[in-house]
C-alpha cells in the first residue's frame, strides 16, 4: 500500500495535456460498504490541463475539479478506498489526517450529492433487456437492437417522410453509442478551415451557416457534423449527405419487419475528404441583441460543458456518456470555442455576419 | 588499524576550528551577505534530500464545482430535435 501511495504521489496530473478518460479497473473495490456503488464505475474523469471534468454516470451531473479535486477523484477511480486517499493527501502535502479526512470527505460528498432535477426531456430512450426503445413524449417510436443493429418501427402507420425524420433523430444517438464522434452543428468551410455553429433548434446556427454560404463559403452541414479526433480534429465534409441518404433509404424499408441498420457500412461511407475544425461558436436563442457578432472565448471546461449540452446523450447509457465526455473534452482542448451573441432579425444578422466575415478572413 | 584511524579522526575533530571562531572582521561581510535565490533553493533541496524527504507540493483545497447535468441540459435544449419538418430554415 505504501508503495502504491508513493506511486500515486509521483503522478503529476496537472502536466497532462491529453485527455485521459479514467476507465474503471476490472477488480475495483467498493469505496466503503455503506456508499453502495463503486466510485470507479459511477464516475468518469477527463483531464483538461489545469482543471478536470468529472461526470457522474448515474445522475448526469458534471463538475469542474481543480488539481486537488482531480487527484482525489483519480485515486478513487483507481480503486483506492477513501481512507487510502486520505493517506495519500496526507503524505503528499503534509496534511494532518484530520485535514485530509475533511477535504476528501467534502469532495466525495459534493460529487455524490443528489441535485434536484427540474425537467424531463421529450425525447427519451428506454433500455430493455436486449433493445433500446426511442420515445417522444412517452410514445414509442422505434426499437433498436444494438447487437444485431436491427431497427423496428413501432407506430401503426406512417409516411416514409415521417419515418425518415425519426430515423434522422435516432441516427446520431446510434452512432455515438458505437463510439463515432458527432457534433450537433451547422458548419461552413472557408478554404480548408471549418467554422461550426453549435446550439439547439432555434438558436440560429443553420441561419448563420446559410448566410455565410450565400456569401461564398461552402455549406458543409446544417445539423450534424461527424468528426475525426486526430492530432487536429477534422470533420468529414460529406457526412451529412451520407446520413440523409441512409435515413431516406432505411425509411423505405422499415415497416412491420425488422430492418438492419448496417451502421458499420454507413460509417465506412462517411470516410472521405475532411477539413480542419478551426472554431466552434455556440449560439443561444436567448443571446440576441446589438448590431454586431460578439464572441466570448469559453474556458476549456465551459467549452466541454457546452459540447455535452449539444451532444446526443438522451440514450443515457453509461458508455454513451463516457464517449460524450471523451469527445467533448478532446474537442474543447483542441478547438477554440466561443459563446456568440448575434443581432436579432435576419437583415441585421446578415449585415453583422458580413462584417464579421471580413474581419475573420482578413 | 582501526584504532589509528579513530585516533586520526578524533585529532582532526579537536584540531578543526569552529565556524564561529573562523568569522573575523575581514570576512564578516561576506558571511552575512544574503544568499542568492538559486543558491538558497539548491541549499534547501539539498537539505531536504539529505533528510530523505522530497519537496512538498503546494496544497490547494479541493474545488468541486457543479457545471450542470446532462439530463437537465438535454431537457432544456432538446438537442437532436432538428427534425426537418420542425425546422424554421428548411425549405
Amino acid at each position: 500500500m505504501f508503495l502504491r501511495i508513493i506511486q500515486l504521489a509521483r503522478n503529476n496530473l496537472t502536466s497532462e495535456t491529453l485527455v485521459a478518460l479514467m476507465l474503471p479497473v476490472p477488480n475495483a473495490k467498493l469505496v466503503t460498504e455503506a456508499e453502495g456503488e463503486a466510485f470507479s464505475s459511477r464516475f468518469a474523469l477527463a483531464s483538461l490541463g489545469a482543471s478536470s471534468l468529472c461526470l457522474d454516470l448515474q445522475t448526469g451531473n458534471f463538475f469542474e475539479l481543480n488539481a486537488t479535486g482531480a487527484r482525489i477523484c483519480t485515486a478513487l477511480l483507481d480503486g483506492n478506498s477513501v481512507r487510502d486517499v486520505e493517506q495519500l493527501l496526507s503524505s503528499e502535502f503534509g496534511l494532518s489526517r484530520a485535514e485530509a479526512r475533511r477535504d476528501v470527505g467534502w469532495a466525495v460528498n459534493r460529487l455524490k450529492a443528489q441535485y434536484p432535477s427540474r425537467e424531463r426531456p421529450r425525447l427519451q430512450f428506454e433500455r430493455g433487456a436486449e433493445r433500446w426503445k426511442m420515445l417522444w413524449d412517452g410514445t414509442p417510436i422505434l426499437d433498436f437492437d444494438p447487437h444485431s443493429e436491427e431497427l423496428f418501427w413501432l407506430r401503426s402507420s406512417a409516411a416514409a417522410d415521417e419515418i425518415e425524420n425519426w430515423l434522422r433523430v435516432a441516427l446520431p444517438h446510434l452512432l455515438i453509442h458505437r463510439g463515432n464522434p458527432i457534433v450537433h452543428a451547422s458548419s461552413v468551410r472557408f478554404e480548408n478551415e471549418l467554422v461550426a455553429f453549435c446550439g439547439p433548434s432555434g438558436s440560429g446556427k443553420s441561419t448563420c451557416a446559410r448566410i455565410f454560404s450565400e456569401d461564398g463559403a461552402v455549406l458543409v452541414s446544417e445539423d450534424l457534423l461527424v468528426v475525426r479526433l486526430e492530432a487536429a480534429p477534422e470533420a468529414f465534409l460529406a457526412s451529412e449527405g451520407v446520413l440523409r441518404d441512409w435515413a431516406a433509404k432505411t425509411a423505405r424499408m422499415v415497416g412491420r419487419e425488422a430492418v438492419s441498420a448496417c451502421l458499420g457500412a454507413l460509417v465506412d461511407q462517411l470516410c472521405g475528404p475532411t477539413a480542419r475544425l478551426s472554431q466552434m461558436i455556440f449560439l443561444d436563442q436567448n443571446r440576441r441583441g446589438g448590431s454586431e457578432i460578439v464572441l466570448e472565448r469559453l474556458s476549456t471546461p465551459d467549452a466541454a460543458g457546452a459540447l455535452l449540452e449539444n451532444g446526443f446523450g438522451e440514450l443515457g447509457d453509461r458508455q454513451v456518456w463516457r464517449n460524450l465526455l471523451r469527445f467533448s473534452s478532446a474537442l474543447a482542448l483542441q478547438v477554440p470555442a466561443f459563446r456568440g451573441t448575434a443581432p436579432a432579425g435576419i437583415d441585421p444578422l446578415r449585415a453583422a455576419l458580413r462584417r464579421y466575415r471580413a474581419s475573420f478572413t482578413s | 588499524m582501526g584504532d589509528s584511524r579513530r585516533r586520526v579522526w578524533l585529532c582532526w575533530k579537536v584540531a578543526g576550528v569552529s565556524r564561529k571562531r573562523h568569522v573575523n572582521r575581514h570576512n564578516r561581510r561576506k558571511k552575512l551577505a544574503p544568499v542568492g535565490k538559486a543558491a538558497a533553493d539548491e541549499l534547501s533541496l539539498a537539505t531536504t534530500a539529505a533528510k530523505g524527504a522530497g519537496p512538498r507540493a503546494e496544497y490547494e483545497p479541493p474545488r468541486v464545482e457543479r457545471l450542470g447535468n446532462l439530463r437537465e441540459l438535454l431537457a432544456k435544449t432538446g438537442a437532436a430535435l432538428d427534425v426537418p419538418a420542425h425546422h424554421p430554415t428548411r425549405p
